[in-house]
C-alpha cells in the first residue's frame, strides 16, 4: 500500500470506498475478483485424504439412510375458545409506542397468534408517520433476548418476589417514620405522565426523599441555552418541508433523535424524484461527519474550535453583533462562509439553522439567535415545551446523588431501568459511591454492572410486556399496548411503585387507564380511551409552540486551538450501551465507517499520517491521568487534529452477545466537559486489534460509476445526462429474442431515489427482522459472510482529505437476464413469468455458482446453522411465519419480500380484482423514512413505480452487463450554491 | 503354478456382472416404490386421535358444512382446526354425558386445549393456501378425498410435490363450480373437466417456485 502521506490532498480516482482502494492496494482487489478472498485458509481440520473418503463414503450412506426415514406425526393444538378476532394465519396489527433515547415512538406491531414478529411505523404518529428507523426496527429481538433477566437476585442469588416485596416493605416501615429520609430513586429521564404521577406520589408518602434522572443521552447543552436565552425549558422543532435553505452544525437530525423521522421525510420530499423547483440546499459545518453531512450540497469540514469561530463569523456577517469571535479565519474560509451567509440572507424566513445536540452552549446560543435574526421562527422553526415532564440538568441530578452518596445520605437507593455504574462519568466514580448505600435495588431488562453491585436485582417486563405511556417529540402522547405477558418474570414500574406506596396492584392497564380516567375528566372517557389506544395517538395533546423573544447575551467562542481534540458521541445504534446485546444492532454496518460489532477511535488521514497510524492499529489516549487504548479508524471527512469515540461499548456484563466488544469510552467521559476534551495527547502502542469492517465485503466490479451524480445546473441543462454517463446498450440493442417468458400479468420491479437516500439502514434492519435472517457474529462477518440481503454501500469521491460522501442501497437486482440463474446445477434459482428471479431453498445444493456469478454479489450463503440459536431459544417466536429459515448449506436473497407479493395476489384473486398500486410494500421500502424505495408493476403506466422510472434520471447500475436489472436508481442532483467553491478540490 | 481362473470362472463373472445391474435396478424400484409406499408417506393410515372423532359421522350423515368446524378455510391460508367451544355448542345438549366426550369436557372445563394427531402435514418450506383454492373452485373432495366416508380421519394423496403439480399444470381436469367446493355429495369434478372454468374463475397455470417456496 502507498504510503498514507502519499495520498493526502490528492484528487483520486472516482467513487472509492475505502483509503485501501484509492491507493490500490492488492488485498482489495483480490476482494473485488473474490467474494470471499480468505476462504482457501479457512479449512483448518487436519484430515487425511483416506480419512476425508472414509468420511465421504459414510457421509453417503448416512444420508440414504436418513431418506428412508418415517416422520413422526405431528401434533395439532386448536384453542379451547378462539379469540374472536384471531383468524390463524392472518396477522393483526396494534397500536403501541416505545420510547428509547428520551422520546416516544408510536408504532404498529404484528402479531401472529400472539406473538409479535415485526414493528412497523405508525402513519398517524408524528414521530413515525408510518416508518422506522433501524433500532426501532431491532426492538423486537431485545423482547425475546434470552440473556433478558428472568429471576429476583439477592446479592446475585436467585431470590423470589415475595422475599424482595417483604425486605423491602420493611425497609419502607423505617423509611416512613423518618419521612423518606435517604431514600432515593434513580430512572431515565421521565417522559411518561403516569410514572411522573406514580413519582409525585411517592415523594408525598416520602416528602425527604428525592428522585433523580440520568441518561447518558441527555441534552443538557441545548436545554442550558435555550433556558439563557428564553428564561425558560424549551426545545426546536422544525419544519424542514419550508426550509429552503438549512445549515447543521454537526447535527445529525435526519437520522438520529426525536422527530429525525419526520426531517427525513420532510428532507426528502425537497429532493427526491426529477422535479426540482423546490429543491432546497444543505450546508453542514462538522468536526466529524454525519449521515446528515453526507447529504449536504457543502460540507466544511473543521476541527470543533474552528467550527465555533466560523458559526461566530457567520453570525456577524448576519448582523448579531453580541457574537464575538477572535480568531482570524483563512481568506478561502471567509469566502465560503460569506456566501453561506448571503444565501441565508437572500431566504430569510425559508432558512434553518440546526445544532447538533452535543454542540457546547455558545454555538446552541448562536444558533438561536440566527434562526431569531433570520426570521425563521415562526417558519421553520418553533420552540415548544420539552416533553420531560421534569426536566433538569441530569449531569447535575447524578452529581449530587454522587455527593450525597459520598456523605453517607443516602441509605436506598432505587435504580429503574438505568445502569449508572457502568454509564456514567468517569469523575463522578459512581461505583465507589454507590458502595456506600445500605440497599441498593437495581430493576432492568438485564442483570448489568449495576445489577451486580446491588442487593437487589428484579427484572422488569419488556415496554411490549406492559401497558404505559410516552410522549413524541412535539408532545403528543400515546399510550403503550403490550404484545404480550411478560416473557421473563418481569414486572412493571407501576407494580413496584404500587409496593412504596402500599397500594394494592392491580394491573399496568388500571395503573394507566386510571390515570388518564382522572386527568383528562371527560365524560366519554371510555369511548376516548378505546380510540386513543385503537389509534395510538391521543387526540389535541400535541404542544403549541411558545412565543418569546430572546433575550440578547453576549457570546464569546474560544479560539482556534490546534490542540489534539476528543469528541465522544454516543453510538449510532448501541446508543449509550442500552443496546449493547442487541446481535441485530451489533451486526449493522454502522453508517460511514462501516464498522461491525466494535467502536473504534476515528481519526482523519491527514492526523494519521502524522501519528504513523493505520486502521487497526492500537492508540493511547491520554487526557489529564486517564488513559485508554483503543484500535483507530482512518475516516476520510474527519476534521483535522480532531479524533471521535463512541459511547456504548466495553461493557463486561451485558449478556453473551455484547461480552467483550470494543472499549469503554466512558472512560473518558467527564462530567464537566461530556463531549469534548480539548488537549489530549496520543501515543502509538504497537497492538493491532483486528476489527470486523464490511468496505470491502461484496464489492462490485464497475468500471463505470455507481453512482450517478451531477449538479442541479448540468441537469437542467442536460436533463438526460444520467444515461449518458451509463453508456448503457438500448434495451433494442440485443441479439437475443427480448424474454419471452416474461408473460405475466405483473411485472414487479423497484426504484431506488439516491436523491433520498439517507444511508441510515433501516432498510437492512426491517428486512432482517422480516426475512428471518440471521447474524452471524464479529468471526464471520471477517470472513465477509454476513448476510444482510439489502446492503447500503457506502462511496466517497475526491479528495482523501475531504470527499463527498454517497449511499447506495443494494437489493437483489432481480435481472431479466440474471448471471446466476444459467449456472445453477439444479435449477434452484429460476425465474418466474413476473419477472422475480426466485430463489427456491429446498432444491438448493449449495453450489455457490450464483454467487460468484452475481455480479452484484447480492447472493448470501449459510455457511453454518446460523438460524440455530434462533430455533432453541425464545428467539424462534419472533421468526415471520411465512419465510422459510434456512438451513446450512443454502443460498439465499432479496425476494422482492415475495411472500407479501403472494398474500397480496391471494386476496386481490379471492376478491375477483387485480392488485392495486401500492398494495404490495416490500419491507425495505415500509421502513424508509425518506421515502427512497418504491415497488411496483412496471406494465402499469399509472403506478408510481412506472412513473419514477420513466425519470430522465433513471439508470440501472452495471447495465453495461446486459443483466436488464429490474432494480434502478434515480441519479442524485445536488444544488450546490454557484458562489461557493464546489467542495471537493 | 495352477491357474488361478478356470474357464467356467467366466460364467460366473458375467452373472455377477448382469446380476449387479440387475440388483441395483431392482433397488432403485423399490425405493421408487417405497417412497410413494403408504408406509412412508402414510396415504390411507388412519390416525389414531385421542377422541374418535367421525368425519363419517358428521359430515355423512348429519350432513354438516365443513365451514362449520374449519371456520378460516375461506380467510386465510389455514382451515383452522376447530376450538373446544365449537365442539361444546352441540356437545353441551348432545351426548353430554358420553364417556367418549370427556377429553373434550374436561378441556372445556379446565381450559386446557385438546391436542390432535396432524393427518396432513407440509415441509416448513412450503406456503399452501387453502383460501385461493376453495375460492377458485378446487373442491375439498380433490385434495381430502370423501371425507363424509372416513370414519377416523386419514390422507387420501401423498401431498407429493408432483401431486400438486398434477392440478397446477392441468387445473382444467380439478376445477368445479365454486359453489360446490363444500359438497360433500358433488360427483367428482374430473367427470365434467375440461376447461369451462378457465375464464370465468380466471385460471392460470401457476408452477413458479416462488408460489409455494418463500
Amino acid at each position: 500500500m502507498k504510503k498514507l502521506h502519499d495520498l493526502i490532498g490528492k484528487k483520486g480516482k472516482a467513487f472509492w470506498r475505502s483509503i485501501e482502494e484509492l491507493a490500490g492496494d492488492p488485498e482489495i482487489q483480490d476482494c473485488v475478483k473474490h467474494e470471499f478472498p480468505q476462504t482457501g485458509a479457512l479449512w483448518d481440520i487436519p484430515m487425511t485424504r483416506r480419512s476425508f473418503l472414509k468420511f465421504m463414503g459414510a457421509q453417503i450412506m448416512m444420508l440414504y439412510l436418513a431418506g428412508c426415514s418415517r416422520t413422526l406425526p405431528d401434533k395439532i393444538v386448536p384453542y379451547v375458545k378462539s379469540p374472536e378476532e384471531i383468524i390463524p394465519g392472518r396477522p393483526l396489527f396494534f397500536a403501541s409506542a416505545l420510547s428509547y433515547a428520551g422520546f416516544g415512538r408510536g408504532v404498529l406491531v404484528e402479531s401472529n397468534m400472539g406473538r409479535p414478529t415485526k414493528i412497523e411505523g405508525n402513519p398517524q404518529h408524528p414521530d413515525s408517520l408510518g416508518f422506522t428507523d433501524a433500532i426501532t426496527q431491532a426492538l423486537l429481538y431485545q423482547l425475546y433476548d434470552p440473556d433478558r433477566s428472568d429471576m429476583v437476585m439477592e446479592k446475585g442469588l436467585p431470590s423470589s418476589w415475595e422475599d424482595f416485596k417483604n425486605v423491602l416493605q420493611q425497609r419502607l416501615m423505617e423509611l416512613k417514620k423518618s419521612q423518606g429520609r435517604g431514600l432515593r430513586f434513580l430512572s431515565k429521564p421521565i417522559i411518561s405522565p403516569s410514572l411522573a404521577f406514580a413519582r409525585q406520589n411517592i415523594l408525598k408518602k416520602y416528602p425527604l426523599a428525592q428522585w433523580h434522572q440520568y441518561s447518558a443521552l441527555y441534552q443538557d447543552y441545548s436545554r442550558k441555552a435555550y433556558f439563557e436565552i428564553f428564561g425558560k425549558e424549551v426545545q426546536p422543532i422544525y419544519h424542514v418541508e419550508k426550509a429552503d435553505r438549512i445549515l447543521s452544525i454537526e447535527s445529525d437530525f435526519l437520522t438520529q433523535g426525536a422527530g429525525a423521522i419526520a426531517y427525513s421525510s420532510s428532507f426528502a420530499n425537497r429532493r427526491g424524484g426529477d422535479k426540482k423547483e423546490h429543491i432546497n440546499r444543505l450546508y453542514a459545518l462538522e468536526s466529524t461527519p454525519t449521515l446528515t453531512g453526507s447529504m449536504a450540497d457543502h460540507r466544511l469540514v473543521m476541527p470543533p474550535t474552528q467550527l465555533g469561530n466560523s458559526l461566530a463569523f457567520l453570525c456577524r456577517q448576519l448582523g448579531l453583533g453580541h457574537v464575538s469571535y477572535n480568531s482570524n479565519l483563512s481568506n478561502r474560509d471567509q469566502d465560503q462562509l460569506n456566501a453561506i451567509a448571503q444565501d441565508l440572507r437572500e431566504h430569510h424566513g425559508r432558512s434553518l439553522v440546526v445544532a447538533g445536540s452535543q454542540q457546547p452552549v455558545p454555538i446552541q446560543m448562536m444558533v438561536c439567535y440566527l434562526n431569531d435574526t433570520l426570521h425563521n421562527v415562526g417558519n421553520t422553526i418553533d420552540y415548544l415545551p420539552v416533553i420531560e415532564e421534569l426536566p433538569e440538568d441530569m449531569t447535575m441530578s447524578l452529581r449530587q446523588l454522587t455527593n450525597d452518596l459520598n456523605k453517607g445520605e443516602v441509605t436506598d437507593l432505587i435504580v429503574l431501568d438505568v445502569n449508572p455504574v457502568y454509564a456514567s462519568p468517569y469523575d463522578l466514580h459512581f461505583l465507589k459511591a454507590f458502595q456506600k448505600a445500605d440497599f441498593k435495588v437495581h430493576g432492568g431488562l438485564y442483570f448489568d454492572e449495576t445489577a451486580q453491585v446491588s442487593d437487589w436485582h428484579i427484572p422488569m417486563t419488556h415496554e411490549l410486556e406492559s401497558w404505559g405511556d410516552t410522549k413524541a417529540f412535539d408532545g403528543t402522547v400515546s399510550i403503550r399496548q403490550p404484545l404480550m405477558g411478560p416473557l421473563y418474570n418481569g414486572r412493571n414500574v407501576y407494580e413496584i411503585s404500587s409496593i412504596f406506596l402500599e397500594e394494592e396492584y392491580r394491573s399496568s392497564l388500571e395503573a394507566v387507564r386510571s390515570f388518564w380516567k382522572r386527568r383528562l375528566d371527560r365524560l366519554d372517557f371510555d369511548f376516548f380511551w378505546e380510540k386513543t389506544v385503537h389509534d395510538g395517538v391521543m387526540e389535541g395533546t400535541s404542544f403549541k409552540p411558545i412565543n418569546h423573544s430572546p433575550q440578547i447575551h453576549y457570546v464569546t467562542t474560544p479560539p482556534i486551538d490546534n490542540a489534539l481534540t476528543l469528541l465522544i458521541r454516543p453510538d449510532p445504534y448501541i446508543l449509550d450501551g442500552e443496546f449493547s446485546n442487541n446481535s441485530l444492532l451489533q451486526e449493522l454496518p454502522k453508517p460511514l465507517t462501516r464498522l461491525t460489532w466494535d467502536n473504534a477511535v476515528l481519526i482523519s488521514p491527514k492526523t494519521a499520517a502524522s501519528l504513523d497510524l493505520s486502521n487497526g492499529e492500537g492508540i493511547e489516549i491520554a487526557y489529564n491521568d486517564r488513559l485508554l487504548e483503543a484500535p483507530v479508524w482512518i475516516l476520510p471527512g474527519q476534521a483535522n487534529q480532531t479524533l471521535t469515540i463512541h459511547l456504548g461499548y466495553g461493557r463486561s456484563q451485558p449478556g453473551l452477545i455484547g461480552n467483550k466488544l470494543g472499549f469503554n469510552a466512558y472512560e473518558l467521559l467527564n462530567s464537566s466537559f461530556p463531549y469534548e476534551l480539548m488537549g489530549i495527547s496520543v501515543r502509538k502502542t504497537g497492538r493491532h486489534f483486528s476489527l470486523a469492517n464490511v468496505q470491502h465485503h461484496s464489492m462490485i466490479d464497475s468500471k463505470r460509476h455507481p453512482v450517478i451524480v451531477g449538479n442541479l445546473s448540468d441537469y437542467e441543462h442536460d436533463p438526460a445526462f444520467a444515461a449518458r454517463k451509463t453508456d448503457s446498450p438500448q434495451p433494442a440493442e440485443t441479439l437475443y429474442e427480448p424474454k419471452e417468458h416474461l408473460h405475466g400479468q405483473y411485472q414487479w420491479g423497484m426504484l431506488i431515489d439516491l436523491n433520498r437516500c439517507t444511508g441510515c439502514s433501516a432498510c437492512t434492519m426491517a428486512c432482517q427482522v422480516e426475512n428471518n435472517i440471521p447474524v452471524v457474529g464479529k468471526e464471520q462477518v471477517m470472513n465477509h459472510r454476513e448476510m444482510h440481503w439489502i446492503r447500503v454501500d457506502r462511496y466517497y469521491d475526491g479528495s482523501i482529505d475531504h470527499p463527498k460522501i454517497y449511499h447506495q442501497p443494494i437489493p437483489c437486482m432481480q435481472c431479466e437476464n440474471a448471471p446466476c440463474e444459467v449456472v445453477c446445477p439444479v435449477e434452484a434459482t429460476s425465474h418466474s413469468e413476473e419477472g422475480l428471479n426466485e430463489m427456491t431453498y429446498n432444491r438448493c445444493i449449495g453450489t455457490r455458482y450464483c454467487s460468484n456469478n452475481c455480479p452484484y454479489k447480492v447472493r448470501r450463503f449459510n455457511f453454518y446453522e446460523f438460524a440455530k440459536p434462533q430455533r432453541t431459544t425464545a428467539l424462534h417466536l419472533s421468526q415471520n411465519p411465512d419465510v422459510t429459515v434456512r438451513a446450512r448449506g443454502v443460498m439465499e436473497k432479496c425476494t422482492y419480500c415475495v411472500q407479501r407479493i403472494n398474500k397480496a395476489r391471494i386476496d386481490a384473486k379471492n376478491e375477483n380484482r387485480t392488485i392495486r398500486d401500492g398494495e404490495i410494500v416490500p419491507a425495505c421500502q415500509q421502513a424508509c423514512p425518506a421515502g427512497a424505495i418504491v415497488f411496483g408493476n412496471i406494465t402499469d403506466s399509472n403506478a408510481k413505480v412506472s412513473q419514477a422510472k420513466a425519470s430522465p434520471l433513471n439508470y440501472g447500475l452495471l447495465e453495461e452487463l446486459g443483466t436488464r436489472p429490474r432494480t434502478t436508481y434515480l441519479a442524485k442532483i445536488i444544488n450546490p450554491n454557484p458562489k461557493m467553491e464546489p467542495d471537493h478540490g | 503354478m495352477t491357474q488361478l481362473f478356470k474357464p467356467k470362472d467366466n460364467d460366473i463373472f458375467r452373472a455377477v456382472i448382469v446380476g449387479t445391474f440387475v440388483l441395483l435396478i431392482v433397488a432403485l424400484m423399490y425405493s421408487d416404490l417405497l417412497q410413494g409406499s403408504s408406509y412412508l408417506t402414510r396415504k390411507g393410515t388412519d390416525v389414531e386421535q385421542p377422541i374418535p372423532f367421525s368425519h363419517k359421522h358428521h359430515v355423512g350423515g348429519l350432513g354438516i358444512d365443513c365451514r362449520f368446524c374449519h371456520t378460516s378455510v375461506e380467510k386465510s391460508s389455514y382451515a383452522g382446526i376447530p376450538s373446544t367451544e365449537i365442539c361444546m355448542k352441540c356437545h353441551r345438549e348432545i351426548w353430554k354425558d358420553s364417556p367418549v366426550l370427556e377429553p373434550v369436557r374436561r378441556s372445556f372445563r379446565t381450559g386446557k386445549p385438546l391436542v390432535w394427531n396432524r393427518v396432513h402435514n407440509l415441509p416448513d418450506f412450503v406456503y399452501f393456501n387453502h383460501s385461493i383454492h376453495v375460492h377458485k373452485g378446487i373442491s375439498c373432495l380433490t385434495c381430502h378425498g370423501q371425507v363424509d366416508r372416513m370414519s377416523l380421519m386419514h390422507k387420501e394423496h401423498t401431498l407429493y410435490m408432483s401431486w400438486c403439480l398434477n392440478c397446477h399444470q392441468h387445473p382444467g381436469n380439478y376445477i368445479g363450480p365454486v359453489n360446490k367446493v363444500f359438497d360433500m355429495r358433488s360427483k367428482e369434478p374430473k367427470e365434467h373437466s375440461q376447461r369451462v372454468y378457465y375464464s370465468p374463475y380466471h385460471i392460470k397455470q401457476i408452477t413458479n417456485c416462488s408460489a409455494c417456496h418463500h
